[in-house]
């Protein structure tokens, strides 16, 4: 089956022994320089996964920064500095367009962006499905119906303000789809292709059971919820920050915590198993995290598609699947895809500003097609 | 490090899924440490289960110890300090290399020993991965390797943790010759070394009688012969158990095994 092996490792020692200086001569030496470049490969390999995302983490800022000067009335950088750092150069009204309404939208973009990549990241390394994510798989679908039933039907629990009913409700309907689709993913008989058709009805049955509470709905509350249909930054506060910074901040050092066992895991349940790990308690830890970002992010900002999927793959391409830096990867290419997205709705039609959900879908479908048409057997 | 000296102990054993008993009451006489035990039988004899099972991923009933260690009723944590098991297959798309694979298998969870800091994981990952023969593929990717390539780097991962019972399924079935018989003689190494067991599932049987200090034939659940290779594969155990003529005769390096018709009809199926 597998008879050039020995020549193919021969190939790449004699090369690593060409490309050396040193002449070497006797086996022994030999293998020492092979087993001296892999050690120096490693490193390298190290260091440029952290420059890469010393990059991604500066091109997030620059994003960032742009996002914020980007709008009816552009400002230029240097006022978005003044403004964030020197307010007392920058005139009253330009201080509070800054501050007030660029910011919080800005850090929104960010905040989304990171918190489902990061979902997505986990969801695709969990589920073993490459087109798992919040939103393809109905996580999102499921969470807005949440946020929808909290808003009409004006649910509220004892002792939960009620800024919070919104978010939990989203996040116990998140919760329960990725119960039933890791249930389903766990069961042999599904395979990936059984769990992303799952996905697919999740999302229909959702998305019927949304339309018909806005049938029902009052005036006031269909217009609150057709917000949610879009995704959109446009209502950002820094109370929602607050809250989703939250999540992100409990999520994000549990979820690095697992990074050695997903990365286990991705080389199988069995050998991740023998390894000592205790997948389904993985799995489950994994799903709430994935719930609270998906639920807090559509609560805040409704449904934007695609980011928890494009951000994972791209960070894959770049630094591989040692979730050490697969996670970290993720949320920065979450963040600054969301910040760009978050631009581009700003000035691709002058004047208006498009639901950024709109802009997300428009890049993100291209990418899914991609993904589905480079390697069809896989789904 | 101290020579181990557990012996792995099966009494009544019984392994199966919801509907179906693969395994029932299973005793062998206990697996001395130091040895090498090959798991030989027909397809669905139960071979692959049977590992799962002393693996600690499959639910068993009865009696399973290493030593003084029972391991039905241990954590997984601390199983996998002592137990290691190396699946059939590794997936083909991980964005991994090789190295960082095995490090990955260090990193999961304890292994048995004093904690290792960054720099004796990346000595102790190498040092294996030279063993096995692979230090050129160490930073290839493994979604750039060949079948063979792949089942070398995922024994480097199990053997890296250097478990005190190595489990292996089918170890040299995408393997050419030279890495066949570099593998047998590594765990055979390592097995006199350290007096880790080797327990293995194996289909060439002229490689498992050359490697192996003990056999057990498995056909349908059960023990159908067990002992020295000599003993365990004869004319008769091939004709009862994969329904084969054969003629095996002893040589100085193993037993010469011909196989030279089947018996009419198909093996007995479950």
């Amino acid at each position: 089956m597998v008879s050039d092996h020995i020549l193919d490792i021969g190939f790449v020692a004699e090369r690593i022994v060409k490309e050396d200086r040193r002449n070497v001569s006797s086996p022994a030496a030999r293998s020492t320089m092979v087993r001296e470049h892999m050690v120096t490969a490693y490193q390298r390999t190290i260091r440029r996964r952290l420059l890469i995302l010393l990059v991604m983490a500066g091109l997030g800022v620059a994003a960032f920064m742009l996002d914020i000067s980007t709008g009816p009335s552009p400002l230029a950088l240097r006022d978005v500095f003044a403004g964030l750092f020197d307010p007392d150069r920058l005139s009253r009204p330009e201080v509070t367009i800054i501050r007030d309404v660029r910011l919080p939208y800005a850090l929104m973009a960010i905040l989304v962006g990171a918190a489902l990549s990061l979902a997505g990241a986990e969801m695709q390394t969990i589920l073993n499905n490459p087109l798992a994510s919040p939103f393809t798989l109905g996580v999102s679908s499921a969470a807005s119906f949440g946020a929808a039933l909290a808003i009409v039907l004006g649910f509220s629990l004892p002792f939960v303000p009620n800024d919070w009913m919104v978010p939990i409700n989203a996040f116990l309907c998140a919760f329960a789809s990725v119960l039933l689709l890791e249930a389903l993913a766990r069961s042999r008989a599904a395979g990936v292709q059984g769990v992303v058709l799952f996905g697919i009805a999740l999302v229909f049955t959702f998305n019927a059971l949304v339309a018909l509470i806005q049938f029902v709905a009052s005036q006031e509350a269909l217009s609150q919820l057709v917000f949610w249909s879009m995704g959109s930054l446009g209502r950002a506060t820094w109370g929602n920050l607050a809250v989703l910074a939250l999540v992100v901040a409990i999520v994000v050092p549990f979820s690095m915590r697992a990074a050695h066992a997903m990365t286990a895991l991705r080389l199988g349940e069995d050998r991740a198993r023998s390894f000592g790990i205790d997948v389904r308690r993985l799995r489950f830890a994994s799903l709430l995290r994935i719930s609270a970002l998906a639920a807090t992010s559509v609560a805040f900002v409704g449904t934007i598609g695609f980011i928890g999927l494009v951000g994972p793959h791209i960070a894959r391409l770049l630094l591989g699947e040692d979730h050490r830096f697969l996670l970290p990867a993720s949320m920065l290419c979450g963040a600054l895809i969301m910040s760009l997205a978050s631009v581009a709705s700003k000035v691709m039609v002058p004047g208006i500003l498009l639901p950024v959900g709109i802009v997300t879908s428009m890049i993100g479908v291209p990418v899914f097609l991609t993904l589905i048409l480079r390697r069809p057997e896989r789904i | 490090m101290d020579r181990l000296t557990e012996e792995l102990a099966l009494t009544n054993l019984s392994v199966g899924y919801a509907r179906r008993q693969v395994i029932e009451d299973l005793t062998l006489p206990p697996i001395a440490p130091g040895s090498v035990v090959s798991l030989i039988g027909p397809n669905a004899a139960g071979k692959t289960t049977l590992l799962r099972a002393i693996a600690g991923l499959h639910p068993a009933a009865g009696s399973l110890h290493l030593g003084e260690h029972d391991l039905l009723g241990m954590a997984l944590a601390d199983h996998a300090r002592l137990v290691t098991y190396m699946p059939q297959s590794l997936p083909e798309r991980v964005a991994l290399t090789v190295l960082e694979a095995v490090v990955g298998a260090l990193r999961a969870s304890p292994v048995d020993g004093p904690p290792l800091s960054d720099e004796a994981l990346l000595e102790r990952a190498l040092g294996v991965i030279e063993r096995v023969g692979i230090t050129a593929l160490a930073m290839s990717g493994l979604d750039r390797l060949s079948g063979g390539q792949r089942q070398l780097a995922s024994l480097a991962q199990a053997l890296v943790r250097s478990p005190h019972v190595l489990l292996l399924d089918e170890p040299i079935s995408a393997l050419d010759l030279h890495y066949q018989l570099r593998v047998m003689k590594l765990v055979h190494a390592l097995a006199r070394e350290r007096g880790m067991i080797v327990l293995m599932v194996l289909h060439d049987l002229s490689i498992a009688a050359r490697w192996s200090d003990r056999i057990i034939v498995l056909s349908q659940g059960r023990v159908a012969a067990d002992g020295p290779p000599a003993e365990a594969i004869t004319a008769e155990v091939l004709a009862d158990v994969y329904n084969v003529v054969g003629r095996v005769e002893a040589e100085q390096s193993g037993l010469r095994i011909s196989i030279e018709d089947i018996l009419s009809g198909e093996p007995v199926a479950r």
